[in-house]
């Protein structure tokens, strides 16, 4: 038994646990309202959160991951997640959850050799997916420091160069004379 | 280190299991992030609204009066009187959700008490709890609940987590305007001076200076001559536009961030050439330097004090009608409660383009326009030449800033005149454009940068929406007609679609605009190319 196309084939039941797990997170009235997931411009939450655990799950069961799908499906969870004042732990906690599901699936083949090398192989893609998604976790949260950074700096700033009490230096290729005139 | 838990036992340990209580027993943390910084006493007092010192709202212990539940009660009874849509609101709920799931905050954030109808219900479990026959005996029964002080933090907390949008509202059978019923819990705050800075500020600002920021009238006189300075730079134009003359036809009013920030400044820009280009007989005012008015997020005497300036300038002036600029909840104090409010504007006439001849009888009452009318009206009889093509970088949507769309029923006009000034323009999806049109996530005095989480996810929608037609048609240009939209939206769109700028619609209206004389234009407002290629080839 190819263990891959075991989990591919029972990929609707368990992305849909693990998409249960998730919404789990949230306040029941939330959860409710994130499982009506099919209208992406009504529900941008739950339609994103189901998408794209579909496609991290078509990935973490391969034997070699594409990055770039990781990356992308992974930023598609984390970037909501990391604003939703769960603890970092939660945010990309997520990740665990499929385990159980999985080896609740392959249990029985538990003692094929074949089936356990594969097994382990797909730890790795996880302990790669929680590596990856703290970084995309922490990227996010940069950026939201930087906004309130910059704004609370560009607030009057541009009033000031408007009004001509500041002066930046020119950008490089420009003369000096250019802006001190 | 040894001491660390496992990831499993880690994730193990985290509660899943959603909260059994009902919602009034869920407490409601009051955390940094969630919370607007509160008003500083100098700012209520020149309102006359009550001061409670220094405080945060982190604080276990918050500075309420003695008296603070008298004040709360008699506040809510007067405006129960005062207001008979309050009554109607408090009284016609029949929960049936409608509205649950259209908040961009819920949607956002899934926290039940961001569902309009729960957060009507703070108010209203204290309405049928004090006010009413069936509370006073049923009590809880009926929904009712005693004031507290943890009530008083809840609606602190929810009511500062609402943008007035009132997109609920267009869902709701009975017509109940929710954003109206937050406008009453912060006011019955503010009677305890409980309020927030990012609001009050501005509030003050604009009734001591003019404007949101305090830019003082020589500043602001600079500053459009600096504007004016880079329009002649782009098009060899020298414009000279004219501060408080008495006798023009026109009072121009715009909202300041319109000339103290970009994106706006291009907008603003926009304005000024098209008026040089029709020859209008117009004037800016000192005085009336903001369109904004906070007083709407603040009490409705605020609001009318800031209101009766536009109209108080109009009137020393001797202008016949006010001309608006692109602002957002400013076209909602004009179309909703001017009128009642400080009107009828007698002492104008109806507004009439001296271009077109087109009477504006939608605003005899209020005698102020919106600019996107006049310019629609203007290109619906040729009076403009336009040559779209030099939009040609732009793929547009249009974002329908909530107040213009949803407060005065804006709906054709921006999209006539971005059709006309761009050749590449691609609508968002139905249901979240027009009358629904999802919130940028920071109005009603939100745009502040404490809370920039809560506007990043409370503007989940509206930028999922944008993703959509950024990844199908390629759009890379967002444009509205609101200064908090267009301040709200470069992080909101650096955050979840970065390849998408922010416009104002006369940004594009004036790359479009073709001026007599003008030299041949290289660059557009902002002094980029005018066409990708050109930047290409100035690279090779």
């Amino acid at each position: 038994m190819n263990p891959q196309t075991l989990l591919s084939e029972k990929r609707k039941e368990i992305v849909g646990k693990w998409f249960d797990e998730v919404i789990g997170a949230y306040p029941e009235d939330g959860a409710k309202f994130f499982k009506e997931k099919s209208d992406p411009f009504a529900n941008p939450v739950g339609n994103t959160l189901y998408r794209c655990l579909n496609e991290l799950f078509d990935e973490v069961i391969k034997s070699e991951m594409d990055q770039a799908a990781v990356d992308n499906a992974l930023d598609g969870i984390v970037r909501i997640q990391s604003l939703q004042e769960f603890m970092p732990s939660v945010a990309i906690g997520f990740i665990f959850t499929i385990k159980p599901t999985i080896s609740k699936r392959v249990k029985k083949y538990r003692e094929d050799k074949e089936v356990e090398k594969y097994l382990t192989a797909l730890d790795a893609n996880i302990e790669c997916l929680l590596r990856r998604s703290f970084d995309l976790y922490m990227q996010c949260r940069q950026k939201v420091f930087e906004f309130r950074a910059n704004q609370s700096r560009d607030r009057v700033r541009q009033l000031l160069i408007k009004k001509g009490y500041i002066k930046e230096l020119p950008e490089k290729g420009e003369n000096l004379e250019d802006i001190t005139t | 280190m040894g001491d660390l838990p496992k990831p499993d036992e880690m994730y193990e340990s985290i509660d899943h299991t959603p909260p059994e209580e009902e919602w009034e027993k869920i407490e409601s943390p009051i955390t940094p992030g969630r919370y607007a910084y509160p008003a500083k006493d100098k700012n209520l007092s020149i309102m006359e609204f009550r001061t409670p010192g220094e405080w945060s709202p982190a604080d276990e212990e918050w500075p309420l009066p003695e008296n603070w539940q008298q004040i709360i009660h008699e506040g809510f009874k007067e405006r129960l009187e005062k207001y008979r849509s309050l009554k109607i609101f408090m009284d016609t709920c029949v929960r049936c959700g409608a509205c649950a799931d259209k908040c961009h905050y819920f949607i956002g954030t899934g926290d039940p008490k961001n569902m309009p109808v729960v957060r009507a219900e703070l108010l209203r479990s204290i309405y049928r709890n004090d006010f009413t026959t069936a509370g006073k005996i049923l009590k809880k029964l009926s929904g009712g609940r005693e004031l507290t002080k943890e009530v008083i933090k809840e609606w602190f907390a929810y009511f500062y987590q609402c943008s007035e949008c009132r997109r609920c509202s267009v869902f709701c059978p009975y017509g109940i305007d929710t954003a109206e019923v937050t406008m009453m819990g912060r006011e019955l705050l503010n009677l305890l001076g409980l309020n927030i800075n990012w609001i009050m500020e501005p509030v003050a600002n604009c009734f001591r200076t003019g404007n949101h920021l305090g830019i003082q009238p020589q500043a602001f006189k600079e500053i459009v001559e600096f504007l004016c300075d880079d329009i002649e730079e782009i098009t060899g134009i020298k414009i000279n536009p004219t501060f408080n003359r008495k006798g023009a036809e026109i009072l121009f009013i715009t909202p300041s961030g319109d000339y103290f920030a970009d994106p706006g400044t291009y907008t603003f820009m926009g304005y000024l050439m098209l008026f040089e280009a029709l020859g209008l007989d117009y004037t800016l005012s000192t005085y009336a330097s903001e369109g904004g008015n906070f007083g709407l997020f603040t009490s409705s005497d605020a609001m009318k004090k800031l209101n009766s300036k536009m109209y108080a300038e109009a009137k020393r002036l001797g202008v016949k009608w006010i001309l608006g600029g692109e602002c957002g909840h400013m076209w909602r104090v004009i179309n909703q409660y001017m009128d009642t409010m400080n009107g009828p504007a007698d002492f104008l006439e109806v507004p009439k383009s001296p271009i077109t001849g087109t009477v504006f009888n939608n605003a005899s009452s209020t005698k102020m326009v919106h600019i996107t009318e006049f310019t629609a009206d203007l290109i619906r009889h040729n009076k403009l030449k336009l040559d779209p093509s030099r939009n040609d970088k732009f793929k547009v949507t249009y974002h329908d800033s909530c107040n213009p769309a949803r407060a005065m029923g804006l709906l054709e006009e921006p999209r006539y005149v971005i059709n006309n000034v761009c050749n590449y323009f691609y609508e968002m999806p139905e249901n979240t454009i027009r009358e629904q049109t999802f919130c940028c996530g920071s109005g009603s005095g939100l745009n502040t940068e404490e809370v920039m989480d809560l506007r990043l996810r409370g503007g989940l929608p509206r930028a999922n929406a944008v993703k959509h037609v950024h990844e199908k048609y390629g759009v890379n240009m967002l444009a509205c007609i609101c200064a908090i939209d267009r301040a709200a939206f470069p992080p909101l769109m650096e955050y979840w679609v970065p390849e998408v700028g922010t416009t104002g619609i006369h940004e594009l209206v004036a790359n479009a605009l073709v001026m007599d004389g003008e030299k041949e234009r290289t660059t557009d407002l902002r002094f980029e190319p005018l066409k990708e290629e050109e930047d290409e080839a100035d690279e090779g």
